[in-house]
């Protein structure tokens, strides 16, 4: 494998009593497109800091082409940062802005135009260069941004929340522009969002963060489809959870005892570790994988009534209830043999479906005491 | 259990190491630099003095205005002897009248400033600052011959028989408010101006939309929520006001003496400088009072400079 | 409520009316001892109290009183340099002490509004205190060293304000491409932070000028300003040709007013003009 181009071995960032960033360790591949994914607050724009140099890491060393860069300064790292709201110099046009990096490194001027021309026609912006940067529009805005950054053809572009102030239809076009910019360039992107979706729909691996650790890496599929942590489940689409301890493993499979009941569920389903018997677990079924079924199937389910449906265009979106209260959201391409609103119908999903996530920390004593009521009161029927 | 105790110990281990960088050794070269010369000026220049002032308040006055290192609190018993006392009580009371007139002069003017064009309202601050960048002082002893016995103000008023004989007006409590007036009122719109201009109008709309009358929505919503201005004004001429000793001095005719005037006195005829200086310690002390409520108050003294 | 509106807009334009009148009548007022001082400029009385008869004497006699034009190149170098001193480090300072967090950083920044909110009085007397007990002989030196304090707070809070005003991340960016701290001090902080720069050496200019109470503590028998000279007078009535110096000076004030005013017009219309020319280039693509 290649050398990672940026490298975070074992960094923690402290502010005061406040800890940021914990234990992180992050390879970034040359060419990726990174995305540092979480809440707001999570340490991911600190961690980016960190990358750029703006903030030193309280321990712990970041590396670049496996170098320490501890002493070198922001102005001597190879990256550049197109940042949250732009930061546009507002004494200077458009042109001067894009060339500032060349004009500080003293490159003669007929190439600084040169170059200027040619990020102008890379962000589409040919014959902006004499506008004044309050003249411009967020969109434009940030294509001057993205070009300021990237006429210094850094090894790695740094992007904070850069779409946040721009609406929905802007966004969407942005994601799909950097991509392709990305992809032309061939250069390393790190990106930091608080927006899922913007993360699914651009990224080539993405890291979701949670109160300074990072719960999880991997691919946008890997992310989805096998969530780690409780977090990462939660945070990334929609999903339904539910706390439990295994209460059997046997051979590939093992059984579940939750709030919500009994049921079977794969080893090979279980993320993020090992489990044994009594061990605290949550598991993870996505809305799109429920299955609510008017005649009885096979295999385990539960009995629950249809709450509210809703049809949001592409899917139908209906939220049920079980018999001990639980809430249960499932999504449905298509409309056909669905409960209708007030309708009771069978509740149940593919074993394969099921993602068991091993709990870092003892499960709460009233789920336990729940789990164990919602046991007794109700075994799956098996048919 | 032990799993959470082992995080502990981590946590607490880097917990130590946590200050270990804060910021690379070239951004603290910078910020020294930066930062120096406004600290060491302010040690050097003001910290310093002011200790200074202090410990010489409480030495001893020797014979012939020397200065005895004995400590003493005369100075201060000094000061509340009625001679002495009513020096300050003259000085808050012209104090209190200058700020007063002022306020009151100067918040329609401010109102006036924020009903016009940027532009104009800022010809008109150029207009109101101009005579006092070049020489307050000068252009105040046109008071003195505007108000004498036989100056501007009399002879006109003696030549539409207003008046039968001169009025005193100069050298009295009376001229020395006006001098002082005419020298903080340019300083006192301008805070006023600026925190009326601020104003959202939508909030005076929405008191008439509620039916209140005009009255009404100034005193319970114009004049608070325009209070920090006001309030800047009211520090920005009561305090130059009480160490003004010049307009005393000129309008004033020595029949007004304020602290300004006292404490200059001790540091030229009188030669008593440990009284000097307690005097300015007290002065300094009731100002700062002042300025504590102003700042509780929710004023900022980044608003004195506006 | 529809009546109601006709009647409400009238009475708003009679406030503005009534209050524009107001301020005119204030201003008239602050500007008659302008006008009287200017007047006995050409006094013929030397006591200058009583208008006696035109003349023009005072004006030719100020240029050849070389005494007079000592003090003012003193009230004058003075000035600047005070006005220089200030603005660099209160400047600096603004900058610097924005993300500063050193052990007494906090009594610094107090005490840098300490000249503005204790009297002055209290400010001369303890600079006057620290020079004579360190025995620092009194004269220009230590009157500059009380007016660059006196003004260093004003400096530092309109530098401040802009400061705030400015979006940090700018300074960051500049950093990011790759300049060092100094070059983007100069090139992007200071036109960031120029007009307030520029209001505080303006104001402390001003205010230096005419500054009295620091510099009559400070000065020696013969260090003289132009407010000390003045002042100094007093008890026996200002020289006339003090008036026609004070004349000259508001002149001189008054034009540069007029000056600035009349550059900063062309700049923006000329800003204007190219604004709405690149916008139509841009429209015409």
């Amino acid at each position: 494998m290649a050398l990672p181009i940026v490298q975070m071995v074992n960094v923690e960032k402290w502010y005061g009593n406040n800890h940021v960033v914990k234990n992180c360790n992050l390879s970034i591949e040359a060419g990726e497109f990174l995305t540092l994914l979480g809440p707001s607050g999570c340490g991911k724009t600190t961690t980016l800091r960190m990358i750029s140099g703006f903030e030193l890491p309280s321990s712990g060393v970041v590396k670049f082409m496996n170098e320490n860069v501890e002493k070198k300064e922001p102005y001597e790292r190879d990256v550049n940062t197109v940042f949250q709201n732009y930061a546009l110099f507002p004494n200077m046009n458009v042109a001067q802005n894009i060339g500032y990096g060349l004009k500080v490194k003293k490159v003669p001027k007929e190439e600084i135009a040169r170059r200027v021309d040619d990020m102008l026609k890379l962000v589409q912006l040919e014959g902006f260069e004499k506008r004044r940067i309050n003249q411009m529009s967020g969109g434009q805005k940030q294509r001057v941004a993205i070009a300021r950054a990237l006429i210094n053809q850094p090894k790695v572009l740094l992007l904070d929340e850069p779409l946040g102030a721009l609406d929905m239809k802007l966004r969407k076009q942005m994601q799909i522009e950097l991509k392709r910019l990305q992809r032309k360039l061939g250069i390393t992107f790190v990106y930091v969002t608080h927006d899922q979706e913007e993360a699914l729909t651009m990224s080539d691996r993405i890291a979701v963060m949670s109160e300074g650790v990072i719960d999880q890496i991997g691919t946008p599929k890997e992310i989805y489809l096998h969530p780690k942590t409780r977090f990462v489940a939660g945070f990334i689409g929609e999903s339904n959870l539910y706390d439990g301890i295994v209460r059997e493993i046997e051979g590939d499979e093992m059984v579940i005892g939750t709030e919500v009941g009994v049921f079977p569920a794969l080893k090979k389903q279980l993320t993020g570790g090992t489990v044994k018997v009594n061990d605290p677990v949550t598991v993870c079924i996505r809305p799109e994988k429920m299955k609510a079924g008017i005649t009885e199937p096979e295999g385990f389910y539960f009995h629950a009534v249809m709450k509210e449906k809703i049809f949001v265009g592409n899917l139908t979106k209906m939220i049920a209830v079980m018999n001990n209260g639980n809430e249960i959201r499932i999504n449905r391409i298509d409309e056909k043999d669905l409960p209708e609103p007030g309708q009771e119908f069978f509740l149940s999903w593919d074993t394969e479906d099921a993602v068991v996530i091993p709990s870092r920390s003892p499960i709460a004593l009233d789920t336990a005491d729940s789990i164990e009521a919602a046991a007794a009161a109700e075994q799956p029927e098996e048919t | 259990m032990p799993e959470k105790t082992k995080t502990d110990n981590l946590e607490k281990s880097t917990k130590r190491r946590r200050h270990k960088r804060e910021q690379s050794v070239r951004a603290t070269i910078s910020n020294v630099i930066m930062c120096g010369p406004i600290t060491v000026w302010s040690v050097l220049f003001i910290l310093v003095p002011v200790g200074f002032l202090v410990f010489m308040s409480f030495m001893t006055k020797g014979p012939l205005g020397r200065i005895v290192y004995k400590f003493t609190l005369d100075n201060y018993k000094e000061m509340t002897k009625p001679v002495y006392f009513s020096v300050v009580s003259e000085s808050l009371v012209i104090a209190f009248w200058t700020t007063l007139i002022t306020v009151l002069m100067g918040y329609p003017m401010g109102v006036a400033m924020a009903k016009m064009k940027k532009k104009t309202s800022g010809l008109v601050t150029i207009a109101l600052m101009l005579p006092l960048w070049v020489s307050g002082l000068v252009i105040l002893y046109s008071f003195v011959i505007m108000l004498n016995t036989s100056g501007t103000i009399n002879s006109f008023l003696l030549r539409i028989g207003l008046l039968s004989k001169p009025l005193q007006l100069l050298y009295n409590r009376f001229a020395v408010i006006i001098g002082m007036v005419y020298m903080f009122l340019p300083f006192a719109v301008l805070p006023m101006y600026s925190s009326i201009e601020k104003l959202d109008p939508a909030l005076i709309e929405a008191s008439k939309d509620l039916g209140a009358k005009p009255v009404t929505t100034f005193f319970r919503v114009q004049l608070p929520l325009t209070s920090p201005g006001i309030f800047a004004a009211v520090i920005l001429t009561f305090i130059p006001c009480i160490g003004y000793y010049m307009v005393s001095d000129m309008l004033g005719g020595g029949q007004s003496m304020l602290v300004g005037n006292l404490i200059f006195r001790q540091f030229t005829i009188s030669r008593n400088w440990p009284f000097g200086a307690a005097l300015s310690v007290v002065l300094a002390v009731i100002i700062l009072v002042m300025v504590k409520i102003y700042t509780k108050l929710g004023g900022s003294l980044d608003d004195l400079a506006a | 409520m529809k009546e109601k509106k006709p009647e409400e807009k009238v009475r708003g334009r009679g406030l503005r009316i009534v209050s524009r009148i107001y301020l005119a009548v204030v201003l008239i007022l602050l500007y008659a001892p302008v006008a009287v001082m200017i007047k006995y400029s050409f006094n013929k009385s030397r006591a200058n109290v009583t208008w006696q008869s035109f003349t023009t004497k005072w004006y030719v006699k100020l240029f050849s009183d070389g005494e007079l034009w000592h003090v003012f190149l003193t009230t004058l170098l003075v000035s600047v340099i005070a006005t220089l001193l200030g603005t660099v480090i209160g400047t600096m300072g603004a900058v610097g002490m924005r993300k500063a967090r050193f052990p007494g950083s906090k009594l610094i920044t107090n005490s840098i509004y300490f000249p503005i909110v204790i009297p002055e009085i209290v400010l001369a007397v303890a600079l006057l205190l620290l020079f004579n007990l360190q025995g620092i002989s009194l004269g220009l030196p230590t009157i500059i060293i009380g007016n660059t304090t006196l003004v260093l707070p004003y400096v530092y809070i309109t530098v401040k304000a802009r400061l705030v005003g400015m979006d940090p991340s700018i300074e960051e960016a500049s950093l990011d491409l790759g300049a060092d701290r100094l070059y983007t001090f100069l090139h992007i902080t200071m036109p960031a932070i120029w007009p307030g720069v520029m209001a505080g050496a303006f104001m402390s200019f001003s205010l230096v000028l005419d500054e009295l109470i620091m510099t009559s503590f400070l000065a020696d028998a013969a260090t003289v300003t132009l407010p000390i000279k003045v002042f100094s007078m007093l008890k026996k009535g200002i020289n006339p040709e003090i008036n026609a110096l004070t004349t000259i000076i508001l002149l001189a004030a008054f034009l540069m007013v007029v000056v600035y005013l009349a550059a900063d017009e062309m700049r923006n219309r000329r800003l204007k003009k190219m604004d709405a020319e690149q916008v139509r280039l841009n429209e015409t693509d």
